[in-house]
């Protein structure tokens, strides 16, 4: 009888020995949870890092934030003897909510502005520890995260919203000339039971320019060209305010990037060489390259779409006649263009680099000093500085081989935009600036657009529109 | 002192015992088994109507019993045994012989934790008879299961051997997380699924199917419950044979067999048939097109050039990649033991060489069991270790929803008849025109190498200490280890894999789960009529899996391996997860008298997959049954058994990924630095999906059990539906995994069985039917459309969800659809979706029929499906109308529209066919999935013991096994089995085979 009870003794203490309430509690060893995810400065370092990464997708600057603009304007079209059906609709500007590849430039964006707020917030908050860094390491993360999420701001905004000075309410409810029509959701935090509407432009712009500003005193370091500095910063201020029609933002701050000495312009055969360098001089800011990181585009990539060669897939996007037709014979950037066999034109912007090992591989430039000078110049133009307008100008056209302009005007200054910028993801916005109608003599579908007109921006893709109710109603008018 | 003392007593207790029965009469005899003669220990041999007067057989299957003079009649009752009712007639010496239960494992049932009387049922628990079980040749236990009991559907959309069929216990009780039964080996529960990059190598193939004693399945919540969050789709108990004592025993069984594959009339076109297709496409597009100089067939330097010659080959792709397929089992199994400690031993051997080339499977394994009780019979002690090393070579048949080229069954429904597999000099033909990318079967066999190998332990080992008899403490600690090494190598001689470069891929997995149970059982009658049980428990469970593959280029064919030659372009990825569960839980049941049952449960469950707050769930269930035909006022003679149950239980499933409801960062690269992205959204909200069941059922016997059988009624509903929620993406996501959701499930089950003929020559029939119905009750406003299947509120579990084909105009040969407002289009964008089907069927079920007559003894199944929706997605592609150029086309094509008035389906080809005829979403490719299938059919000759006495056997049988021999349907493809979903591209199908085999044991 003792001896059983001490059997069941023994064996009461296996049974209800208890696990600890640490057992249940198991986490993923590839990845961070949330909760403790950015306790900490080397965590945040890392969160920060990672935001740069999926610029680089096909959805946005990878591929689709740069071809959309082109191929639904003037500079690109589609190839008659390459086809894969990629940008169809782009090109013949037949684009449906309910379809499509852009509406991973809707997702995207808003993707990394929730990484970007992530960081943001919790630095703002103090709740983290510091580790051993700087007060000036930790603002220098806070800036990029807000360099990061204004660039995703106004790219959402750009696409998706007309131009801040249009004063058609029929296209744009609440147009007032002063961008007081809709914008795109603002977000600041991350919260998945939020379904915002649209804020205005105005209210965009507000926040695009307010994280930037921000950003700009608190920024330290400089990282290469692979990461945002200063520079970086006060460039996209500087595209900023020219799409705001602030000329004296726009010219302060290209003049302040100019005017750093640390970006010459290309000239002879660098203005070719210059597409394929690892950090070419004119780059201010661009996205990093490399075929074994995350959210590397691939078969997606420019170079997939511009390039033909056995080792291209698609190939599916040539240069337009016209655009070739523009430059000058002595213009070192026609060296940029050449006939394929079946005597279509493709750029050289979008070769594989120097360093590639796989021939997708090319650093995404996002922004370039000659769009500064080109800022500049229209920024002088508008405020009546004709003379520091054109000097900007001339600096432009003497490093791509021609002779000074004489008389500087808006439409000189927007044929030198296409021509320096073709093929980078700026010709439909440009137009829209300038309030000129998309003529695209090679499209047969939809071969004019009067400005202004629905066919300028994106429609919001179908699935927000059904999903969000608050947006449900804000489909852009045309769509 | 103290040892006279109990001397004295003893003697007292001696002499006091032979009073109270000098008056009897002492009987003796011996007790054997009718199947072989061997004495049988351990028979209960009582008076009737006075069981307290009883004893039990010896070790030589002796017995004495005194029994009193007014006793008239001895029982002799055993587990597995027929009872036996003996008149004693004043004999003294009465020796008898037990006739095996005729249903095997009949007499008692493992139900989870605890064994019960079959009698004392009270939910939805049936076991599948080890002998249909082994009636299947599949290297696998799971695809044995079809047919054998009504509620569990089981059905398979690869015939590749060692794959894993669906499981649907009583239908599919979710949407997003897992619909397959929980697996329970020897009270542990297994891991299961599949395993390795092949995607088509069962978890549970590596057992031997042999080593299995029973199956049995709990189908309700009355009975899974006590399995609380993973028993939401059922479980499955697996019980594997244990010693017995005796004299040892050896058995060894071998067999033999061929296969091929299932092909219900399906055939592609030949080189003639081909060309007289192209060519009408090619004067179709003439007009079509309206550009006859491009489309010209007889102009020797235009683009659709077709001479003669090009039907001078003819080549049956289908007959290149078909073969026929072998079979060979070996199994050699020892058992025996003592009054104290039982063993059981087996090694075996299967190789099942596919009936597609490419395919292959071969497996080793070993078991050994040991069972000891102390001497004074208060401790228990058990131990099994089985091991097996399983070895699959494959081809990807799709590999994340791409159809690679690679696979055999896409190449032969592809590559036109035109060409010729090899060259003249022997070597394989790689110049195909270009069709299917120059991907000859012949070469993929050759040249590229995708295999793994499955390592397999499995380990339980108890210790179960009974102090007294009424209770029993029992601890159980289970191990169960996998290993799975898969490989892919791309020989770059070949040269549709000379731009790989030499590729080599390594992939490796490692799992291990642990567990421990820990339960107290008691078990007394009192009274004599108030019998109860009652157990408690706690179980807990971890579960760690870790992946790392590599790959790389520059492998060859004498190094075909991932070394240091395989530099560049390296890749390695890796990924450790861990699961972990703990749970408590207790059991009751009471009986009264034999007449009235009743049972309960209760398990309070936690798991890390859920949120912080909602880790524990806590399932039930109660259930009870009546005895009618106990009662003393039930007298029928036409109603031997009569007893109705009910039962009303809760379950869960958390069958879900393991880090559901985190929400956390992933580590990328940027710029070469290590970086940190948020790659889910959290939702610790998230926990169980329930299952709520509730079933009435109605056993019943019929002219002393001749006919006996069951009718059951189920109803269940899943709350909390693990559904993903839609987002605003201006939220950085797209989705979040929630608690949303209902939907039912209901069903009638009929079992019959009738023993037809007894005697000599006798004859059982087994029949069960089933007829399930689901719907989907609430999706919180989400609509789950796919691209073929739609979930919506008020359909079926799962349905399709096609543009609606309206089949061809027979005045100009052109498809045509219904549009929105159901007028018939030519314009398929126009064409609109609607609900045409679902892959549930009406009712399924199996008829099986054991014939014997002295020693032969013949076993037939048949299994049914009636009344679902398949489809053959490869239709797509060989029906292709033209879509796909320059490839072949199966025979269906020859009913093209080919001149006005021509009433068909099929449309008249066109080059490069734009029509739409033949995308993905048609209702043309819609099948009746109905079928009648001849599952198996055992011939098997015991040879007489006469025979055998004289070589010093106990048995010799020779037996030819037969499976899916015939298929009755009318399917537009190889095999209309297709899985739960119903549909699948360029499936390898189930295959029919024949083998012969010998069992010997002595």
């Amino acid at each position: 009888m003792k001896r059983n009870i001490t059997y069941i003794l023994i064996l009461s203490v296996l049974i209800f020995y208890s696990c600890s309430e640490d057992f249940l509690n198991t986490e993923p060893t590839d990845a961070i949870s949330n909760s403790i995810a950015l306790n900490n400065y080397t965590n945040l370092s890392k969160a920060t890092n990672g935001l740069y990464a999926p610029l680089r997708s096909s959805d946005y600057y990878g591929a689709y934030m740069q071809i959309a603009p082109e191929v639904m304007a003037d500079n690109v079209k589609r190839s008659t003897v390459k086809n894969s059906s990629r940008y169809v609709q782009e090109f013949d500007l037949s684009i449906a909510p309910s379809v499509g590849y852009w509406s991973g430039l809707w997702e995207l964006p808003y993707y990394i502005i929730s990484a970007s707020n992530n960081v943001i917030n919790k630095i703002i908050s103090g709740e983290f520890d510091q580790e051993k860094a700087s007060d000036e390491e930790i603002n220098q993360l806070l800036s990029e995260a807000l360099f990061i999420r204004a660039l995703c701001h106004f790219d959402l905004c750009r696409l998706f919203a007309h131009h801040y000075t249009i004063q058609d309410q029929s296209l744009a409810p609440g147009a007032d000339g002063n961008g007081g029509h809709w914008g795109v959701p603002v977000i600041t935090i991350t919260d998945v039971t939020i379904f915002p509407a649209r804020n205005s432009v105005n209210e965009v712009y507000k926040q695009v320019i307010s994280d930037l500003r921000k950003a700009e005193k608190m920024v330290i370091f400089d990282k290469g060209k692979n990461f945002a500095n200063q520079n970086s910063i006060r460039a996209l201020l500087a595209r900023v305010y020219h799409y705001r029609e602030n000329a004296d933002s726009a010219l302060y701050y290209s003049e302040l990037v100019i005017n750093s000495g640390e970006y010459p312009l290309a000239e002879g055969e660098d203005v070719v060489n210059y597409w394929v360098q690892e950090e070419g001089d004119e780059t201010i800011f661009q996205v990093y390259s490399n075929s074994n990181e995350n959210y590397f585009p691939g078969n997606e990539s420019l170079n997939s779409l511009f390039n033909i060669g056995t080792e291209y897939p698609y190939s599916d996007l040539v240069i337009t006649e016209e655009l070739l037709g523009l430059f000058d014979s002595s213009d070192e950037r026609l060296n940029l263009y050449e006939r394929d066999e079946n005597n279509e034109i493709r750029t050289k912007k979008f070769l594989p680099k120097e360093s590639y090992v796989s021939v997708y591989e090319n650093n995404i430039k996002i922004l370039r000093v000659a769009e500064m000078y080109l800022i500049s110049a229209e920024a002088n133009l508008g405020l009546g500085n004709n003379d520091d307008g054109l000097d900007r100008l001339n600096e432009l056209l003497n490093a791509r081989g021609l002779p000074d302009a004489s008389n500087l005007t808006k439409s000189l200054i927007l044929a030198e935009r296409r021509k320096e910028l073709a093929c980078e993801g700026h010709r439909l916005f440009d137009l829209a600036i300038a309030n000129e109608d998309n003529v695209r003599p090679e499209n047969n579908a939809t071969p004019l657009v009067n400005y202004p007109g629905h066919r300028y921006i994106l429609p919001i893709p179908v699935r927000e529109i059904e999903r969000n109710e608050n947006i449900t109603d804000q489909q852009n008018p045309g769509y | 002192m103290k040892h006279k003392r109990s001397l004295i007593f003893a003697i007292l207790l001696f002499l006091i015992s032979q009073y109270a029965f000098s008056q009897g009469l002492e009987i003796t005899g011996t007790v054997t088994n009718s199947e072989d003669d061997t004495s049988l220990p351990g028979v209960s041999v009582y008076v009737e109507g006075m069981n307290i007067i009883g004893t039990a057989t010896d070790l030589d299957g002796k017995y004495a019993l005194i029994v009193p003079s007014s006793a008239s009649n001895l029982v002799f009752q055993s587990v597995g045994f027929q009872t036996q009712v003996v008149p004693i007639n004043s004999r003294i010496v009465i020796d008898v012989i037990l006739e095996p239960e005729a249903l095997g494992l009949d007499e008692v049932i493992v139900t989870g934790y605890a064994i019960q009387r079959k009698e004392a049922l009270t939910s939805s628990v049936s076991s599948v008879e080890s002998k249909n079980i082994e009636a299947v040749s599949a290297s696998n236990i799971e695809k044995r299961l079809q047919g054998n009991v009504a509620g569990v559907m089981t059905t398979s959309l690869r015939g590749i051997p060692g794959s894993a069929p669906d499981i649907q216990i009583r239908g599919a009780t979710s949407i997003n997380a897992g619909n397959q039964p929980l697996f329970v080996i020897d009270g542990v529960p297994a891991v299961s699924g599949e395993t390795g990059a092949s995607q088509s190598f069962s978890i549970l193939s590596s057992l031997n199917p042999n080593d299995i004693k029973s199956m049995t399945i709990l189908k309700d919540a009355g009975a899974a419950a006590i399995y609380g969050s993973r028993a939401a789709n059922g479980v499955v108990l697996i019980e594997t044979k244990t010693g017995a004592k005796g004299k040892t025993r050896f058995s060894f069984s071998a067999d033999y067999g061929v296969s091929k594959v299932i092909n219900t009339g399906f055939d592609m076109l030949s080189s003639a048939e081909l060309l007289e297709l192209q060519r009408e496409a090619v004067e179709n597009s003439a007009e079509y097109y309206n550009n006859p100089t491009k489309y010209d067939w007889t102009d020797p330097n235009g683009e659709y050039y077709l001479p003669d010659e090009l039907a001078n080959t003819d080549t049956d792709w289908w007959d290149e990649v078909t073969r026929t397929g072998k079979l060979e089992n070996y199994n050699l199994s020892a058992s025996g033991g003592n009054e104290n400690t039982t063993f059981y031993l087996s090694g075996s051997y299967n190789k099942n060489e596919g009936a597609i080339m490419n395919y292959d499977f071969e497996r080793y394994t070993g078991n050994v069991r040991l069972d000891h009780l102390s001497p004074n019979e208060k401790f228990k002690v058990g131990t099994k270790v089985m091991g097996s090393f399983s070895k699959q070579n494959y081809v990807y048949d799709a590999s994340g929803g791409v159809l690679p080229w690679e696979n055999p069954i896409f190449a032969a429904m592809a590559i036109p008849s035109y060409y010729a597999p090899f060259n003249e000099d022997g070597s394989v033909n790689f110049d195909l025109g270009g069709a299917h990318g120059n991907y000859n079967p012949h070469g993929v066999d050759k040249f590229q190498d995708q295999g793994q190998e499955y390592t397999k332990l499995l380990n339980s080992t108890y210790l179960e200490f009974k102090p007294w008899n009424f209770l029993s403490i029992k601890s159980t600690f289970g191990l169960d280890y996998g290993y799975t090494k898969s490989h892919d190598f791309e020989d770059p001689r070949a040269p549709i894999y000379a731009g790989r470069e030499g590729y080599y891929w390594e992939g490796h997995e490692n799992n291990i789960q642990m567990s421990i149970s820990n339960t107290i059982t008691f078990n007394k009658i009192i009274a004599e009529i108030h019998s109860v049980t009652a157990i408690l428990g706690q179980e807990g469970m971890q579960e760690d899996y870790e992946y790392i593959s590599g790959s790389g280029k520059g492998a060859n064919h004498e190094m075909p391996y991932l070394s240091t030659t395989v530099a560049e372009g390296q890749e390695i990825e890796g990924n450790p997860s861990k699961l972990t569960s703990n749970s408590y839980f207790g059991y009751f049941s009471y009986n009264y008298d034999s007449r009235y049952y009743l049972q309960g449960s209760l398990r309070r469950d936690g798991s890390s997959v859920f949120g912080d707050d909602y880790k524990y769930g806590t399932f039930g269930s109660i259930s009870g049954s009546w005895r009618i035909s106990e009662e003393s006022f039930f007298n029928s003679n036409f109603i031997s058994k009569l007893k109705l149950r009910g039962s009303y239980g809760t379950t869960g499933n958390s069958d879900i990924a393991w880090y559901a409801s985190k929400g956390y960062y992933s580590v990328i690269t940027y710029n070469g630095e290590s970086s940190l992205l948020p790659d889910k959204i959290e939702n610790p909200d998230l926990k169980w999906e329930k299952t709520a069941t509730t079933g009435i059922a109605l056993d019943f016997g019929l002219l002393k059990d001749r006919i006996s059988g069951t009718f059951e009624y189920f109803w269940s509903k899943t709350t909390d539906n693990l559904l993903y929620q839609e987002l605003s993406y201006t939220s950085g996501f797209s989705s979040v995994l929630k608690n949303i959701g209902s939907l039912r499930n209901e069903g009638l089950e009929i079992t019959l069985q009738t023993k037809n003929l007894q005697g000599e020559l006798s004859w059982n029939t087994s029949f069960n039917i089933s007829f399930p119905k689901s719907e989907i009750l609430d999706l919180a406003g989400e609509d789950y459309v796919g691209t073929t299947y739609r979930h919506r509120v008020g359909g079926a579990y799962m349905e399709y969800w096609m543009y609606k084909y309206a089949g061809v105009n027979p005045a100009n040969g052109m498809p045509m659809w219904y549009d929105e407002n159901g007028n018939l289009t030519f314009t398929y964008s126009e064409a609109s979706r609607a609900n045409v089907g679902s892959p549930e069927p009406d009712f399924y079920g199996g008829l099986t029929n054991t014939l014997s007559y002295k020693g032969i003894s013949l076993d037939f199944m048949f299994y049914f499906v009636y009344g679902n929706e398949i489809i053959f997605g490869d239709r797509h592609y060989s029906e292709h109308d033209g879509a796909s150029w320059g490839e072949n086309a199966n025979t269906n094509q020859l009913d093209r529209w080919q001149r006005p008035g021509d009433i068909t389906d099929t449309p008249k080809p066109l080059v490069n066919n734009p029509t739409g005829a033949n995308d993905w979403d048609n209702s043309r490719w819609l099948d009746n999935g109905s079928y009648l299938r001849l599952k198996f059919v055992t011939l098997s000759y015991a040879l007489p013991k006469s025979w055998l006495d004289r070589i010093k056997l106990s048995n010799l049988t020779l037996f030819a096994k037969g499976t899916n021999l015939l298929t009755f349907s009318n399917v537009n493809g190889l095999d209309p089995e297709r899985g739960s979903t119903g549909s699948g591209s360029y499936k390898y199908p189930n295959t029919q085979s024949i083998s012969f085999g010998t069992q010997i044991e002595f």
